[in-house]
């Protein structure tokens, strides 16, 4: 193949400009099936979460590019197969099978909402294949090759529900999107708030596509909580946001916003004041972090925001090319056996998954944004959080 | 007391949406016979709208003007390129326009991008009416809306063009054979309603997430609103999105909104069952 490219040989078919585009830039050559491992990888690319979606994306890109860059995992370079579920329980369900039973990937990563999250894994347990989940997770759910890298909400809302009742207030009213993480959320903040002497005075869950939350701000009027906790999210929360300012509600709010959302999504400055809890924010000073925020914006734009569901991906897939490179192996049981004993030096700070229910230790901040209502400040960090869970026990 | 005027505005919010946007349903169900899946992307045209007449720095009153002329163009075209060549064939047009739903759908995806876009209200704040306060925002919505369709009402009874409309709705064979022009009539109308829907949607950008999507939520309601409040008339649209928009408010605030939407979507259905030409049929003496 000593032909110089020409527009003649480049029609001549794809997969020789394949191969010499490869040579031309100084590619090890074409590398053999073998020499490659797959990540499937399910992302809401449309739909409800489509927001956030593309960021998640560009955290796996990211970090798939900083390991092609060394060595690959355990010298396989890693090739990512991406396949948008819609937010749909159907189309993680296809999804889920096309990645593993057609294009045959390593390990299954990505959803972000309980729905793509529960679909997917109704596939990969049963196939039992490796299914990293980046996002907060109401919990519940539970198998040998399920792991979660985002929090459980025993890992963000007990060491909050304290700060909340002596800094915010003793009453609280939530308002949701009717989906099991909301619900989940609400059941763990009202027993942890009921420890530490606050109460939850309300909450009402809104369907997905809601286009007026008049009534809730009513709702809020009548009840006069000291805050307000809302979890409704994705598109929704940007309807609900502008409303709730154009409703001039004087409470604090607790909002699952963050930095990409508040952005890409919302009108400037709607968000800020919110507080959020998060495992992650772009304002954590460590070099681990400066190194991801300044890789993330050479690779896809220097205005780029990340967040705390895009890190939770990057961590995934990180921790799980360690544990195979410590396992020497892409078997998913090998990778599983090694998956406890390895951490991962996160933007969030040091990371590991739990043996006994393969849920990550995360940091837990509270952060409050910015009077831009872009960026968060953190108010106040936990630290590290194990997770500990009733549900699982591995 | 309070409640019930804050219920009362919520109420008006919703029901001024629906009606702006179940008008040019009502006109194509109504005076063409023709099921129109891509309404709601007229919405999500006229919220794009504005959202692009802000990215180049223009105000969000020029967006709402700018608005209505995109639908109406939307709808001209679809009119003339798909619709009056399926006039006599209301299941094929059922599928076009959903295809063209789809096509207008992936259009704007493809223009401005994924996710949501950022519109920024034209006022902020709330405004003291005494009793209670209330979005300012909202109140100009609810204004805008009501003189919109009051305006419609005029056109409709007190003009020519309104009585040939109302002619060939209570009867397309009889108009044509005095003489009114019904082709024309078709294109005029549709074009007209996509403006209304257009403008419906510049009217919810600030409150609502802007997304290709959008017009599907808005659809399905207003389906509802005309077949409840009987397709063809203005006072039966106002009759139905009253009844949807009204009971929606007032459930919303009493119980899960959840089951709200449930029981007002039932009770649309045993209406349905007990009125099945809605409350207002074509050629009584309100229509």
């Amino acid at each position: 193949m000593k032909k110089e490219i020409t527009r003649r040989n480049v029609l001549k078919s794809a997969g020789a400009l394949a191969t010499m585009a490869g040579a031309g830039i100084g590619m090890p050559g074409i590398l053999r099936a073998a020499d490659t491992m797959k990540i499937g990888l399910s992302i809401p690319i449309t739909g409800l979460q489509a927001i956030l979606g593309e960021t998640l994306l560009n955290c796996y890109r990211l970090a798939a590019d900083e390991l092609n860059a060394k060595n690959g995992i355990a010298g396989r370079q890693i090739e990512l197969v991406v396949e948008d579920n819609q937010t749909t329980t159907k189309g993680a369900i296809d999804k889920a099978r096309k990645l593993i039973g057609q294009d045959k990937v390593d390990v299954v990563m990505g959803t972000i909402i309980s729905l793509e999250r529960s679909a997917t894994l109704s596939v990969t347990s049963r196939a039992k294949k490796l299914f990293f989940y980046p996002t907060n997770f109401e919990g519940g759910e539970c198998s040998p090759y399920f792991v979660a890298t985002g929090p459980i909400p025993m890992q963000q809302v007990d060491p909050m529900a304290p700060w909340i009742t002596e800094t915010l207030g003793k009453t609280v009213y939530i308002m949701g999107s009717d989906y099991a993480w909301p619900r989940k959320m609400t059941e763990a903040i009202s027993a942890s708030l009921e420890k530490n002497g606050g109460k939850v005075v309300g909450a009402d869950f809104y369907p997905f596509g809601t286009q007026d939350f008049g009534p809730a701000f009513q709702r809020i009027n009548g009840e006069k909580p000291d805050v307000v906790w809302s979890m409704v999210v994705g598109n929704d929360a940007v309807t609900q946001m502008k409303q709730y300012r154009s409703f001039e509600i004087q409470q604090p709010l607790i909002a699952p916003l963050d930095e990409v959302f508040n952005k890409d999504a919302l009108p400037p400055g709607v968000a800020a004041g919110t507080y959020a809890p998060q495992p992650y924010w772009m304002s954590i000073d460590n070099p681990a972090n400066k190194a991801f925020i300044s890789g993330f914006r050479e690779r896809f734009g220097q205005d780029k925001m990340v967040n705390g569901i895009g890190e939770g991906g990057y961590n995934g897939l990180h921790l799980y090319a360690l544990a195979a490179e410590k396992a020497g192996s892409f078997e998913d049981d090998a990778v599983l056996a090694a998956l406890p004993s390895v951490e991962f030096d996160a933007p969030q700070g040091l990371v590991r998954i739990e043996a006994s229910n393969n849920h990550c230790v995360v940091n837990s901040f509270v952060g409050q944004a910015a009077q831009d209502g872009i960026g968060y400040d953190v108010a106040k960090a936990f630290g590290t959080i194990k997770p500990v869970t009733e549900y699982c026990k591995l | 007391m309070e409640v019930a005027a804050t219920t009362l505005l919520n109420a008006l919010t919703l029901i001024s949406i629906l009606a702006l946007v179940g008008l040019g349903l009502t006109i194509s169900f109504g005076l063409m016979n023709v099921t129109n899946l891509a309404h709601g992307e007229f919405v999500a045209i006229g919220a794009f709208s504005v959202y692009y007449i802000q990215s180049l720095g223009g105000s969000f009153w020029l967006g709402l003007m700018v608005a209505p002329l995109a639908g109406a163009a939307a709808g001209f075209i679809l009119e003339w390129l798909i619709l009056r060549h399926l006039y006599d064939r209301p299941v094929g047009a059922i599928l076009a326009t959903w295809g063209i739903s789809l096509i207008l759908q992936q259009s704007l995806e493809l223009i401005f991008g994924l996710g949501a876009k950022p519109v920024v209200p034209p006022v902020d704040g709330v405004s003291d009416l005494g009793l209670i306060t209330y979005p300012t925002y909202r109140l100009i919505l609810i204004s805008i809306a009501a003189t919109t369709l009051l305006a419609v009402l005029l056109l409709l009874r007190r003009t020519g063009f309104g009585l040939d409309i109302r002619t060939v709705i209570q009867n397309r064979e009889m108009a044509e054979a005095v003489g009114i022009n019904t082709r024309r009539a078709f294109a005029v109308a549709f074009a007209f309603g996509a403006a209304v829907a257009g403008l419906a949607g510049a009217l919810v950008s600030p409150l609502a997430t802007v997304l290709p999507q959008m017009g599907v939520n808005y659809l399905a309601n207003s389906f509802f609103v005309v077949i409840v409040g009987g397709a063809g008339s203005i006072t039966g649209l106002l009759a139905g999105s009253s009844f949807v928009g009204g009971f929606t408010s007032i459930l919303n605030y009493q119980i899960s909104p959840s089951l709200a939407q449930a029981l007002v979507l039932t009770a649309a259905i045993v209406l349905v069952r007990l009125r099945p030409n809605g409350f207002v049929p074509v050629g009584s003496r309100f229509s």
